[in-house]
């Protein structure tokens, strides 16, 4: 299609994503979806890349998911475009946008609709499809070779709340990759059923108390690791899970219309009620970012979910902090 | 410090030590009984002189500490997890707790405990810890931070904390942009004690804020803070309940040394 996204790159191309958007439009396109979170956190040197964002001028007082999707795309010169979402994740993306823009980078934006709508969904995704010149025919294809893919996640994420054998944090990474499958949907696919086959021997793991991780991922790297210490497992992770479309029936409108996490809330608290009885939560951790909107949310949460709730705050990458460490040991010991 | 409900299960029993590790101040409790010793050690001078660092891990100076050794310890705060491998240790959130219920003798309240750089509200009812808060990411309203305005404005503590009349409004909670805030109402000549007075309605909003979002229970105000009179008559003045316990900055400190207490017991039982 003239003009569009595949005609402007040449295909194998990596296109960067600053959230989950139908990575199925992409990938028909021909191109190699990046989740420009996953490339930034996954950083050793995520923390200096924090810096060097700051130190070309991003405010200190803005979220640092965003200075690292800015510094990440400078360490990657070979990422020349790049898919913003505004409408449903944040304004600040609004800014990245035009700043990355006016680098020369090509920017692509996909919005969802808000107040929550099908038919401008339905519209919205037409024009996404027509920008990357991507097919239709493709992108039901790809929808349909996703959808597997989907459901060992689904098996995944039960294999963590109803038998123990998926640790929290193996969850949470296996769930916030399927934004972009790594690149690759088919080396992730085979991967992943090489990890089930392996997680189903092991034996089930049924004490410890039960947590709820509520709320954009986290920045902090021990966060799961510190609760097992504790003696608590996270067998929910709320968002993470929503990146993987555990709503895959219907196309891909559908698919996209169930997902919680761009909309207004309702949605989310819906999600998060069943799964607190379906899981038989102890208890929640609402992790909210420095500087970010949702953290408005915590009082909806709190005032919704009749639950014990520990909201954590996080601005850096890194390890957990000693007085976040201190709350979180407080919480386990108050559950208990 | 006397507690009005929770007796020592056996006075008869060895002694017992609690300690808190706080920002400022490292807080022991020792003894038997209802009456143990109170002592507050600067806590850069009890980590250099009151611990023992020896292969293996770190020990307890008892020497330095002057007190005879127990086996009897229970600690809290932020060195808890230095002394992990020797003492038993208790959440800074449980320590207070404790604390607070033997202080008080309620079963509902809202602990408001405001320390040297930590704020914590716990929310108790029937007896139990039902929510906590803490502070995040910032130390304004805690005890450092009124020491630091009272230093600014060359007041005595004692002095600064028994301001509350004609306050001035003072918009930031920022410990280094307050200071600034303090210059502009001096150079207006604002006499300091409205200032200190501004400083104190500061804190008594912050501390509002915090407990409003539980239900309207009595406040029981500790921690260093406890002891700022005018914080206590703003509080009052807002129609809370306020009880301050004796020696609020040990509530920690008791609440460790009442577990510890009980461990004893436990122990002389089985």
């Amino acid at each position: 299609m003239p003009g569009s996204l595949s005609r402007l790159l040449s295909p194998g191309s990596k296109v960067g994503l600053t959230t989950t958007i139908p990575v199925e439009v992409v990938l028909a396109a021909g191109l190699v979806p990046v989740d420009l979170n996953n490339l930034f956190i996954a950083s050793p040197q995520a923390l200096q890349w924090v810096s060097d964002a700051e130190a070309e001028g991003l405010p200190r007082t803005i979220c640092a998911w965003i200075k690292g999707i800015y510094a990440a795309l400078a360490q990657h010169p070979e990422i020349r475009a790049v898919i913003a979402a505004c409408q449903g994740d944040c304004s600040y993306t609004q800014a990245l946008g035009e700043i990355l823009a006016s680098r020369g980078v090509t920017v692509v934006h996909f919005n969802y609709p808000y107040p929550r709508d099908k038919a401008r969904l339905a519209q919205e995704m037409a024009e996404f499809m027509a920008q990357l010149g991507a097919e239709p025919a493709a992108v039901a294809a790809l929808q349909a070779k996703l959808a597997p893919i989907r459901q060992a996640l689904a098996e995944l994420d039960r294999l963590t709340w109803e038998t123990g054998q998926v640790s929290g944090r193996e969850n949470f990474l296996w769930l916030i990759s399927s934004s972009d499958f790594e690149g690759d949907p088919d080396s992730f696919a085979l991967r992943l059923n090489n990890f089930l086959q392996e997680a189903v021997t092991r034996p089930p793991v049924k004490d410890g108390l039960r947590l709820g991780l509520i709320g954009i991922p986290p920045i902090f790297t021990d966060l799961w690791d510190h609760l097992e210490e504790l003696g608590a497992q996270v067998v929910f992770n709320e968002i993470p899970r929503q990146f993987s479309l555990p709503h895959h029936d219907g196309d891909l409108t559908e698919q996209y219309y169930h997902y919680t996490y761009p909309y207004d809330i309702t949605l989310r608290l819906r999600d998060i009620a069943q799964a607190v009885a379906q899981r038989r939560l102890d208890g929640l951790i609402h992790y909210t970012q420095s500087f970010c909107f949702r953290q408005m949310y915590d009082r909806l949460l709190r005032e919704h979910l009749q639950l014990p709730l520990l909201t954590l705050e996080g601005d850096r990458p890194g390890p957990l902090d000693s007085r976040s460490r201190m709350r979180l040991e407080a919480f386990v010991d108050v559950l208990r | 410090m006397a507690p009005r409900v929770q007796r020592d299960p056996d006075p008869c029993l060895p002694a017992a030590l609690g300690v808190d590790f706080g920002s400022r101040y490292v807080k022991l409790v020792y003894g038997a009984g209802e009456r143990p010793l109170r002592r507050a050690v600067d806590s850069l001078e009890f980590f250099r002189r009151g611990l023992v660092r020896e292969e293996g891990g770190i020990r307890l100076n008892w020497d330095w500490l002057k007190l005879p050794e127990t086996p009897a310890v229970v600690v809290t705060g932020y060195g808890k997890h230095l002394l992990k491998a020797h003492f038993a240790t208790i959440t800074e959130v449980r320590a207070s707790f404790l604390g607070a219920k033997a202080s008080s003798g309620l079963e509902d309240f809202i602990l408001l405990e405001m320390g040297g750089q930590d704020t914590k509200v716990l929310l108790v009812q029937g007896g139990q810890v039902m929510d906590f808060l803490t502070n995040d990411r910032c130390a304004a309203g805690t005890g450092r931070y009124l020491e630091n305005m009272a230093r600014f404005l060359k007041m005595p503590l004692r002095e600064f904390s028994r301001a509350w009349e004609e306050p001035v409004e003072i918009s930031q909670t920022c410990a280094i942009f307050g200071e600034s805030e303090l210059i502009g109402h001096l150079l207006t000549g604002v006499p300091p004690v409205r200032l200190a007075a501004g400083v104190n309605a500061s804190v008594a909003r912050r501390a509002l804020a915090l407990v409003r979002r539980y239900p309207p229970l009595p406040l029981v105000l500790a921690g260093g803070v406890a002891k700022n009179r005018a914080l206590v008559t703003l509080l009052k003045a807002a129609g809370r309940r306020v009880l301050v316990p004796p020696f609020p900055q040990f509530l920690g400190a008791w609440g460790c040394y009442l577990e510890a207490r009980q461990r004893l017991a436990q122990e002389a039982v089985s």
